[in-house]
């Protein structure tokens, strides 16, 4: 049956403006339309006034904060996305939700009452004698932030974490002694470059290099962005000094230049400055003549029938991380016997105090008689003053006359005497004893009494910014840093290995080699293959945070941390 | 031989002595004739003011004359434009689309009109656009055309004095003014074998009557006459013939030398023009339009053959009289060369049809249209976004359905197609669907709805809408009406010997102001129609509905090329299937 | 709108756009992955992303800005669509670029998201977002090929918004038959002699009486016809199956006197309308019901997207 155009176009006669009533497709789509837009808004607003805040969150707060996660004014003070507040309808708002916009803020102060606060961080830390918290940092944070444009949220972060507000790298080494203080304070980066929140459930991470070389590896965002405070304090020591900060440790100090200006560069492989003990005109302070190139000549006497050896005197601590300090008794004393009379094996004079060696030497002969009385059993009267007075003579035939003399020898000179200040070029077997002076600074008393002898200052700690400890270098042989240690013919011999060297293993994995290598491997077996795959692969840590805190705690606080760590990790 | 002729049935029945006394013309026709053909052909009416005699729109066979009284004619259908509802944008955003007729500006109609500011009725008179109103008095005749071609009537007829009019069949009028003599085909398909008149004195009457009342006005609404001065436009007057034609009378011929400029009096004169594809029709012309001056102009012969569609009244202005009026006044000439200028262009860029010899091409009409809205199946997503977009454009009427036959794979959608050969336009009453220089057919704001042609359209793409209006009751227009018959009644008088009414001869106040007076306005809800068809979106330069198609499925191209070219190119049947690969249809957009 | 060459130059601009942001992206947060070494202005932010989402670094702001002004531009197109006769470009031209534009959506979204959804209300916002892309490439998916199938197999189709008002003219069309039918119009006609199903057993060996055709046929009117047109879901009718239709009209006009064969088959062609129209509707829904998804949920995208830029801005100002 063919149609025509005009039948077709007769059945629509009377119903030509169809399209002003939607049909029910365009219907539906109108209703879902304004379902869905009507929805969203509700959801919006809903959400906003009644809902929990956390769903705003980007991503789940971290563990540390989780507690706050419903209350995002609590860090993003004045944040909040108040829709009636912008439409300028706060009264509204208030009647809608029973409370303004204003009056959310005073809430997180309720809300922080249980956390720890900077108070306690505090006091945990002025357990250390040295540590003044006092009012110079207090000073210090008070024009930090009148001076340094903190965000709204480093404010809010500060509210809790008060004692970590500044960047202080240096601290531990100028915070702690009193020299004139410089800080080096970061003010355009706010803490939350470094402690991205929103990660995740579990604990915040530690900021990762990446975090220090955003402004470290550019010597323009560097500048802009460190603010230098100086405070009161003595000048800086011009040539390192070593210094014991109450806990027991002796710790060299490295000079510092004032103002200080950080370098800029890419990495711990990279530019990284020398450590401060590197610099050329710095020499060990510690007050001892030694000398580690003639200990180890062949003429030296085999001690327990074998060659001496680093290991003879450093000897590793009970915790593994660090050495035992040199000690007379226990180092020395087996070559360097402080015996005086060859047929008095017992007898010898006490190390340690002047003093006690003055009253010591001026009683000799009693000394002498209670040797006899109680190694060779002589109880009768006349043989005691018998044998005292042999042994004297023969001590004054030694040319030891007088106690003066006796004193002259022991102090200064040795036995048979000699010349002060020499080097030995070869072990003087010729001498029977030697004098305090061979190994002591040793002063003569201007009027009468003993002379004095200085202390020796031997540094405990070299690497007083970072932490680092034996420990996870047990594999090395100790020359394989401490290569120098066997030329060195001085006391003032800095000994220990420069930051280039450690870069042969502290570097990234696929690193490339900076330089050639500087230490021969002298380890031997498993632990050399070890040592040398990771001076060919590099890939050992090497981040910042291995060795720097940008808050700065003290460094002790951070040894004992990462011997706890090294710890864990040794076998 | 039954008894072919039809007999009115209301009003009184007429003797033959009655009927002279009435119509004294018609006591010139033989008596025989009277007798056998007049009785009961015409019967006396007697309306009382405010009585209607006819509405516009009605179809009727009868003519009417006035034997004493007045009456006011006029369209009652709103003068008006559909428009969309004013509203603020974002409403309008919201809301769907309603749409109502408003009154259209006064001034739309004259300066975009070649007809001037009259809507040319089925009467002696004009009706001025402006206000579409006029009278007329005793001895006048009106309803001449419906009577003879049925066509509907063409404005609403009041009594505004109490009038007896004689109502009468053809056959009356014929023996007043003179048998036309009928087409071929009316005579192959009639049984009626119609008697033969001369015709009388009243025919004459009636030419003087319109020389004297028209004539100035309808050569004034031809703009390039507009600059002429009073003294020449008397000129024309005396100098102008009246000339009658036939149904199918050629008026010139193409080729034919220009021997006169031609002004249509009443009746419909098609001009087509035969071309090596065929005859194609140019266009109609109606009462109060003119042609043959481009022959005139510039010497040629006629680019186009003229033929009267059905009984056509002229004015003819010979060629002395034409170029004297050319001499006198360089103006016109300037303006008349613009207005050839443009027609031949225009004549000159429609091309010859390829001739796709299709049978469902030809079966369709496809080949007599111009330009056609095809819908490619494949693309469109039938979202609709074209109807939206028409009804937009045409104050939320679409002129547009998304529905109709399927050419291959397009689908020839319901909207004007621009034929060749205009059949809607013929048979309006009051001209007001036409075309312009352009192909676009337009429906001019004073259509009076009476669905014509719709019916004729073959495609059915002219749809009558109905609006619901509001409309000031009658008792106001018949104040308006009185005033202006009392205007008239004095008019004649005092102007009566002078030379003709100016063009518009009755002062008539504008309805705003009369009807402010005490007459209480109760605004009464009526349900008017008009008729809407494609308007190609003359204005702007690509369709609305082609433009708002997102799928590029909607376009308006000329058929024959494009289809010949899309669809000749790959046979008319295979699909191309990966098009995506072949590139895209090319699509073409003619306006 | 189907993919043609014209989509060409937008799927390039779209893979260029697309390569050039992973350049950046990976630039600028995984410098490692590239071959070669390509630094960027130092305007378009750290280096390491500050947190783990990228979206608060300068890069990722700009991807998510750049998102978000396509999703602004696409919405645009319902408003495009309304405001049919604003020359502001084709709607095709809008189109192309709404398609085109969301797809560089995909890769932006995931640059600016890090290829991470964050948390609920992030997620929430990646769902809403995968809900209006899959509604999308359905759509456009099913414009590839469903009108072609609508083409072919709706030989008269009407159109769509129509079918409720071309129904209830065949309603209408029917009830003016049983009208016309209807013996109590027509008092001379004997009363409905049997039932459909006894007549259409009977085997007919005599021409049948015009009377008895027509009571078969009123009955067959009122009893199947009618309802199925005038039910709302046509598809479980009888009548609804193409085959079975066929072999009941032709079963009827067996029963029937060959006059009233037009009746027939003016029947058939109605309820051949309306399962035509019924198979329209399928189809038309297939083809439009994407849009019931697309269009609403892509507001809730634009709203939520709106809220999160407004909460990212103010948490990231402080």
């Amino acid at each position: 049956m063919r149609r025509t155009a005009k039948q077709i176009a007769e059945k629509y006669k009377g119903n030509l403006d169809y399209f002003r009533k939607p049909h029910y497709l365009r219907r539906l789509r109108g209703w879902c339309f304004a379902l869905v837009a009507l929805g969203s808004i509700l959801a919006a607003l809903g959400f906003r006034y009644y809902g929990r805040q956390e769903f705003f969150n980007t991503g789940p707060l971290s563990s540390n904060h989780a507690q706050f996660a419903n209350r995002c004014e609590v860090c993003h003070d004045q944040a909040e996305p108040d829709l009636l507040k912008v439409l300028h309808l706060d009264a509204l708002g208030e009647r809608v939700h029973g409370f303004s916009s204003a009056s959310l803020k005073e809430l997180p102060g309720e809300a922080m009452r249980h956390l720890p606060t900077a108070g306690d961080v505090r006091a945990g830390a002025a357990a250390l004698a040295h540590l003044e918290p006092g009012k110079r940092v207090e000073g210090i944070a008070r024009k930090f932030l009148e001076d340094t444009t903190l965000s709204k949220m480093d404010r809010a972060c500060i509210t809790c974490h008060e004692a970590q507000r500044l960047h202080q790298p240096q601290s531990a080494a100028l915070g702690l002694r009193p020299v004139s203080r410089e800080l080096s304070l970061v003010h355009a980066a706010g803490c939350a470059s470094c402690h991205p929140e929103h990660t995740g459930p579990a604990a915040m991470k530690l900021p990762t290099s990446a975090s220090c070389q955003s402004c470290h590896a550019s010597a323009p965002e560097l500048k802009q962005n460190l603010l230098l405070v100086k405070t009161d304090g003595d000048a800086p020591a011009s040539a390192g000094e070593i210094r014991d900060l109450g806990d027991g440790v002796r710790r060299f100090l490295p000079p510092r230049q004032v103002p200080h200006q950080p370098a800029s560069f890419l990495s711990f492989e990279q530019g990284h400055p020398r450590f401060g003990y590197e610099s050329p005109h710095l020499r060990d302070p510690g007050a001892i003549r030694f000398n580690h190139w003639r200990h180890g000549q062949s003429d030296i006497p085999k001690v327990d029938g074998r060659a001496l050896d680093c290991a003879d005197c450093h000897k590793p601590g009970s915790d593994g991380a660090f050495y035992q300090p040199i000690n007379f008794e226990q180092h020395c004393v087996k070559c360097h016997s402080l015996h005086f009379d060859p047929d008095v094996p017992t007898l010898a004079i006490p190390h340690g105090d002047p003093e006690k060696v003055r009253a010591y030497l001026r009683s000799l002969a009693s000394q002498y008689a209670d040797y006899a009385l109680n190694n060779r059993n002589i109880t009768d009267r006349a043989e005691l003053k018998l044998f005292v007075n042999t042994q004297l003579e023969k001590l004054q035939a030694r040319g030891m006359n007088t106690v003066k003399e006796l004193e002259q020898r022991v102090f200064f000179t040795g036995d048979p005497p000699e010349v002060p200040g020499r080097v030995l070029t070869r072990s003087n077997k010729a001498q029977f004893f030697a004098g305090c002076a061979k190994c002591h600074e040793v002063e003569r008393a201007e009027i009468a009494g003993a002379p004095t002898i200085q202390p020796t200052n031997l540094a405990d700690r070299w690497l007083t910014r970072g932490p680092f400890t034996h420990l996870p270098h047990a594999h090395l042989a100790c020359l394989d840093c401490h290569g120098a240690a066997p030329g060195s013919k001085a006391t003032s011999d800095i000994l220990l290995p420069a930051q280039s060297s450690c870069t042969e293993c502290h570097r990234s994995l696929d690193g490339d080699r900076v330089e050639p290598l500087k230490i021969v491997a002298t380890a031997e077996g498993a632990r050399a293959e070890l040592a040398a795959k990771q001076r060919r692969e590099g890939g050992i840590a090497a981040d910042c945070q291995s060795c720097h805190r940008y808050h700065a705690p003290t460094d002790a606080d951070l040894v004992l941390e990462l011997a706890a760590q090294a710890k864990s990790l040794s076998p | 031989m039954e008894s072919a002729i039809e007999k009115l049935t209301t009003g009184e029945l007429l003797t033959i002595q009655e009927l002279i006394g009435c119509l004294p013309a018609l006591a010139e026709v033989p008596a025989t004739l009277l007798e056998k053909y007049a009785l009961g052909a015409a019967v006396r009416r007697r309306f009382r003011a405010g009585d209607i005699v006819c509405r516009e729109g009605e179809y009727g066979s009868t003519a009417f004359f006035i034997v004493s009284g007045h009456v006011e004619i006029f369209i009652e259908n709103p003068l008006a434009a559909v428009r969309t509802k004013p509203g603020s944008a974002w409403r309008s955003f919201l809301r769907r689309m309603t749409s109502v007729l408003v009154p259209g500006e006064p001034d739309l109609g004259s300066e975009s009109s070649d007809a001037g500011g009259f809507i040319p009725i089925d009467a002696s008179v004009d009706l001025p656009r402006t206000t579409p109103l006029a009278y007329l008095g005793a001895g006048e005749l009106f309803g001449e055309m419906t009577c003879r071609t049925f066509q509907p009537r063409s404005a609403t007829v009041r009594v505004s004095e109490d009038c007896v009019m004689v109502e009468m069949l053809r056959v009356i009028l014929d023996m007043l003014v003179g048998t036309r003599d009928p087409d071929a085909e009316t005579k192959a398909t009639t049984k009626v074998r119609a008697p033969t008149f001369k015709g009388t004195s009243f025919k004459k009457h009636l030419d003087d009557q319109y020389r004297e009342r028209s004539l100035v006005g309808h050569l004034r609404a031809v703009p390039l006459f507009a600059t002429l001065d009073l003294e020449f436009f008397n000129f024309l007057r005396e100098r102008a013939e009246l000339v009658s034609c036939n149904k199918g009378q050629a008026i010139c011929q193409q080729g034919e030398a220009a021997d006169a400029f031609y002004l249509i009096r009443t009746g419909l004169v098609r001009v087509a023009q035969s071309m090596p594809g065929g005859e194609m029709v140019r266009t109609y012309l109606k009462r109060g339009e003119y042609f043959g001056e481009i022959g005139l102009l510039f010497d040629q012969t006629r680019n186009a053959t003229c033929s009267a569609l059905d009984a056509v009244d002229l004015v003819k202005i010979d060629r002395e009289c034409f170029q004297l009026m050319l001499e006198k006044f360089p103006v016109v000439r300037a303006t008349l060369e613009d207005v050839a200028k443009k027609r031949m262009e225009a004549a000159r860029q429609r091309k010859l049809p390829a001739g796709l010899q299709l049978d469902e091409f030809l079966s369709q009409g496809l080949f007599e249209a111009q330009n056609l809205l095809l819908i490619d199946l494949d693309n469109c997503t039938r979202c609709d976004a074209c109807v939206n977009a028409c009804a937009d454009a045409h104050d939320g009427v679409t002129r547009l359905i998304r529905d109709g036959l399927r050419y291959d794979r397009y689908l020839v959608a319901t909207a004007c197609r621009s034929c060749r050969d205009p059949l809607c336009m013929t048979q309006c009453p009051v001209g007001s669907i036409r075309r312009k220089e352009s192909l676009e057919i337009l429906i001019e704001d004073w259509c009076i709805g009476c669905g014509k042609c719709a019916e004729l359209c073959p495609y059915g793409n002219i749809n009558m809408h109905s609006f619901e209006v509001k409309k000031e009751p009658a008792a106001v227009k018949t104040v308006v009406a009185k005033q202006a018959v009392v205007a008239a009644k004095n008019a004649p008088v005092a102007a009566a010997p002078a030379p003709p009414a100016p063009p518009k001869p009755v002062p008539v106040p504008t309805p705003a102001p009369a009807a402010k007076p005490p007459v209480k306005k109760v605004r009464k809800t009526v349900t008017v129609s008009k008729a809407t068809t494609c308007d190609l979106c003359t204005e702007l330069s690509i369709p609305s509905c082609v433009y708002a198609c997102p799928h590029d499925a909607a376009m308006r191209v000329d058929p024959t090329e494009f289809l010949a070219k899309q669809i000749g190119s790959r046979g008319s049947q295979g699909r191309v299937r990966m098009r995506w690969l072949s590139g895209a249809d090319e699509k073409r957009t003619t306006h | 709108m189907i993919l043609d060459r014209r989509h060409l130059p937008w799927a390039f601009l779209v893979l260029f756009a697309t390569a050039v942001a992973a350049l950046f992206y990976l630039a600028n947060f995984h410098p490692k992955l590239l071959p070669i070494p390509f630094a960027l202005p130092p305007l378009l932010g750290p280096i390491p992303p500050v947190r783990n989402t990228v979206g608060g670094t300068p890069l990722g702001l700009i991807f998510g800005t750049l998102a978000f002004m396509i999703f602004l531009f696409a919405s645009a197109m319902g408003a495009r669509k309304k405001r049919r006769l604003w020359r502001i470009g084709s709607v095709q031209t809008w189109l192309r670029a709404h398609i085109w534009l969301s797809i560089l959506t995909i890769p932006l979204i995931l640059f600016h998201s890090g290829f991470a959804l964050g948390g609920p209300m992030t997620s929430t916002l990646a769902a809403v977002y995968a809900i209006v892309m899959a509604s999308g490439f359905f759509g456009l998916a099913m414009q590839q090929f469903m009108p072609r199938v609508m083409t072919e197999s709706l030989p008269r189709e009407v159109v769509f918004e129509q079918i409720p008002h071309i129904r209830t003219l065949l309603v209408d069309f029917a009830e003016k038959l049983k009208k016309q039918l209807d013996p109590a119009e027509k008092p001379a006609a004997k009363p409905p002699a049997t039932a459909a199903s006894e007549g259409a057993v009977a085997v007919i060996e005599a021409p049948l009486a015009v009377e008895d055709s027509q009571s078969v046929i009123l009955d067959f009117l009122s009893r199947e016809c009618l309802p199925y047109l005038k039910k709302g879901r046509g598809e479980q009718h009888r009548l609804g199956d193409q085959k079975l239709s066929d072999d009941i009209f032709r079963l009827l006009k067996l029963n029937t006197a060959e006059d009233l064969h037009g009746k027939v088959d003016e029947m058939q062609s109605w309820c051949d309308d309306r399962r035509l129209m019924d198979l329209q509707m399928r189809l038309h829904h297939w083809l439009h019901g994407w849009l019931i998804f697309h269009v609403p949920f892509s507001v809730a995208l634009l709203v939520l997207t709106l809220w999160h830029a407004w909460i990212a801005m103010t948490y990231l100002q402080s």
